[in-house]
């Protein structure tokens, strides 16, 4: 029980664990919490320079394909060791999709934060709302999230978290090995790897390849169909009387300012021709650049 | 709550509102009634159609921070293995382009263990005081004991504005602090600029699209922003004084960290990117990862580091290192040749620092073309190889 004394000594959910251990109603199970997010299919978005106007191609919606890899890391883990994980979003009622889709790869449970109160969020709200939701889900022993997501890029959430809930947290890991009453894991820093051990309850932010996401299971798909998602908005996640609350636009520390295109270069150029017509201006703009030698009688005729 | 309302009256052309909107948040009932569902991301856009249309409430006042209370630009100078990362001279040369006209100190932080030896090196950069925390404690990046030093710097000197560099480490470090101080972070920007009142004008690509946002802070100090490598400029300067070294230290307690770092061994180096005179950076367009041999032919001819978009990465076909982009690499060749890449916001992000780009693309309309000085629209299965010939006989005359 080594592990349980030292959850009950962090998560701070003392008296809910002492009724666990006296009931001992999961035993050594690994409590696991992954974030997902669902984000736009396409990345493609354009303004229209005369109306500002962003032109959108289609409307689809998939998992950040980032948070494929933690959640894929989280049914490891239960696999292991037993436990249960309960999949995590916060966006508009469509976002229940990735909860459904994760359900279908083996998740056992599905939270939404799901208010307009919570919209135009920035790093500090949006992980403010992602830990009020967490702090209400109980205890836990990891959290898992993806490294970052296509559609903000940021790779802040996951960390910011932690700030939250206050627990240690390690980016980009790329390997996870349960031990007594830690992980072992490997952590990418691009120049540096390290190895180390983290206590629980942690945060881990997964690096993309470090395992291959299983695919949707039809027989998982049916089971999950009917199995109810649990909806959480504002009034639900509200903070004790005397402490301050982030959410949405409101609670977010950054404002946009203006948005606009992105700027053109001046005196650009496009040559078109045939292809050795290309070639060879290629390489006369080669030897301009001075990167290959020049020569005189160099002409296409 | 703020939020964006829309006036309840019947509108003509009801699609085109609907359309608008990049979040599907604009929805119209069959009379031509418009509303507002929660997909709203307040992004303002629709706001230009005016306040008879669309109007935005907002709650509670903006600008309430009192920013007298701050002052001067702080750097964080990333150390790990012995070696400070060149990311943060560029954010301290930056830092003192902004902070100059306003008569403003640029303050280095510097986290380590026996960090005696760097002292000569900050004589290099426009530095005017360097805080240092050197204790055996912080020999591994841990991120309490780390982020508890920043703090406790924070604390110290209230800094207007904290830069930290974009590496896996600062983007790590960068949010706790954000949290901790209950401020706003800004990640990967491309632009940054000092106005008078003090407020950080923060540029960078949003909403996952071809769009640029400028970001500030109204609420919170300091003013916090991530930059990747190579994004902004460094130079080194003849300084004739040293800056003013100030050492710190943690309390015992905030040392502690929950994470035992039981090794952290360097990567082996491999070829640059981001050290390279020339690069050929190649997409889409190159349908199969035998038809890199051409360009390798070419590469070699150009003493040229091949690098990848995003989707070949994503592919399989070469190590992340060597991806250009918002997600990979930021990159400054004297010359880039992109070769069927389309050129999506999310790389050019990557090509800023590039001095000249050219283009190969089948696609007259790819927006790869707006960033390159020069564009040639073809077909780069027949000139890739035509080239290649073309400077083999080049070289054979000599």
């Amino acid at each position: 029980m080594k592990r349980k004394n030292h959850r009950f000594f962090f998560a701070g959910r003392c008296e809910r664990y002492i009724e666990e251990i006296n009931t001992n109603k999961r035993g050594e199970e690994m409590e696991i919490i992954v974030c997902l997010k669902q984000v736009p299919d396409t990345t493609n978005v354009e303004v229209d320079e005369k109306t500002g106007v962003l032109k959108r191609e289609g409307t689809r919606t998939k998992m950040n394909p980032f948070d494929l890899y933690a959640l894929e890391w989280g049914l490891r883990l239960k696999e292991q060791v037993g436990g249960r994980v309960r999949v995590l979003s916060m966006g508009p009622s469509q976002a229940v999709a990735v909860l459904k889709e994760a359900m279908s790869m083996g998740a056992d449970e599905g939270y939404l934060l799901s208010d307009r109160a919570f919209a135009g969020a920035d790093v500090l709200a949006t992980s403010y709302t992602l830990a009020q939701g967490i702090k209400k889900m109980g205890s836990y022993d990891v959290i898992l999230c993806g490294k970052q997501t296509t559609d903000g890029d940021t790779a802040q959430v996951g960390p910011a978290v932690a700030e939250w809930l206050k627990i240690p947290h390690i980016s980009q890991v790329r390997d996870i090995v349960p031990m007594n009453d830690c992980f072992r894991v490997e952590a990418d820093y691009g120049e540096f790897i390290q190895i180390c051990e983290i206590q629980m309850p942690c945060l881990l932010t997964i690096e993309k390849d470090s395992c291959v996401p299983r695919l949707p299971s039809y027989l998982l798909r049916k089971a999950s169909q009917n199995r109810e998602v649990t909806y959480w908005n504002l009034s639900d996640l509200l903070p004790k009387k005397n402490e301050k609350a982030f959410f949405g636009l409101d609670g977010s520390a950054t404002q946009v300012e203006r948005i606009f295109p992105p700027p053109k270069k001046e005196e650009q150029k496009i040559f078109r021709g045939t292809s050795t017509e290309i070639s060879f201006e290629f390489v006369r703009q080669l030897q301009r650049l001075k990167l290959v030698e020049n020569d005189e009688g160099f002409t296409y005729e | 709550m703020s939020r964006i309302t829309v006036k309840k009256s019947k509108v003509e052309h009801a699609q085109f509102y609907v359309d608008s909107c990049p979040f599907q948040a604009i929805t119209a009932d069959s009379e031509g009634y418009l509303s507002i569902n929660d997909q709203c991301r307040i992004c303002k856009l629709c706001l230009k159609f005016g306040p008879d249309l669309f109007s935005f409430e907002e709650d509670i006042p903006v600008n309430t921070f009192h920013q007298t209370q701050t002052k001067d630009i702080a750097v964080f100078l990333e150390w790990q293995h012995e070696k400070i990362h060149p990311v943060s001279w560029e954010l301290v040369c930056k830092a003192r382009e902004m902070a100059e006209p306003f008569q403003q100190k640029v303050i280095g932080i510097l986290v380590g263990a026996s960090l005696e030896k760097h002292k000569e090196e900050f004589s290099e950069y426009p530095l005017d005081e360097v805080v240092i925390y050197d204790s055996p404690d912080f020999i591994d990046f841990r991120i309490e004991p780390y982020s508890a030093a920043i703090i406790d710097f924070i604390q110290a000197y209230n800094p207007n504005v904290l830069l930290i560099g974009a590496t896996p480490l600062g983007r790590s470090l960068a949010p706790r602090i954000a949290i901790a101080c209950k401020t706003g972070l800004t990640a990967d920007c491309t632009g940054l600029e000092l106005r008078g009142n003090g407020a950080l004008i923060q540029t960078r690509p949003a909403f996952g699209g071809n769009i640029m946002a400028q970001i500030k802070t109204p609420m919170g100090r300091p003013q916090m922003a991530t930059v990747r490598p190579h994004v902004m400029n460094s130079k080194r300067v003849a300084h004739c004084s040293l800056p003013k070294t100030t050492c710190l230290s943690l309390e015992d307690a905030l040392k502690n960290s929950k994470i035992k770092v039981l090794e952290s061994r360097m990567k082996p180096p491999a070829q640059d990117l981001s050290e390279a005179d020339v690069v050929v950076a190649v997409g889409r367009g190159i349908k199969r990862p035998e038809d890199l041999r051409m360009i390798r032919d070419l590469a070699q001819s150009l003493s040229a580091v091949i690098a990848f978009s995003r989707p070949l990465i994503e592919a399989g076909w070469a190590d992340n290192r060597f991806q250009i982009g918002l997600s990979g690499r930021s990159i400054q060749p004297k010359l880039l040749v992109t070769i069927g890449i389309s050129g999506a916001v999310q790389f050019s992000a990557g090509i800023q620092g590039a001095g000249y780009v050219i283009a190969i693309n089948s696609d007259p309309d790819a927006p790869i073309f707006n960033v390159a000085d020069l564009g040639f629209v073809g077909d780069c299965y027949e000139i890739i190889p035509q080239v290649s010939s073309l400077l083999k006989s080049l070289r054979k005359k000599e």
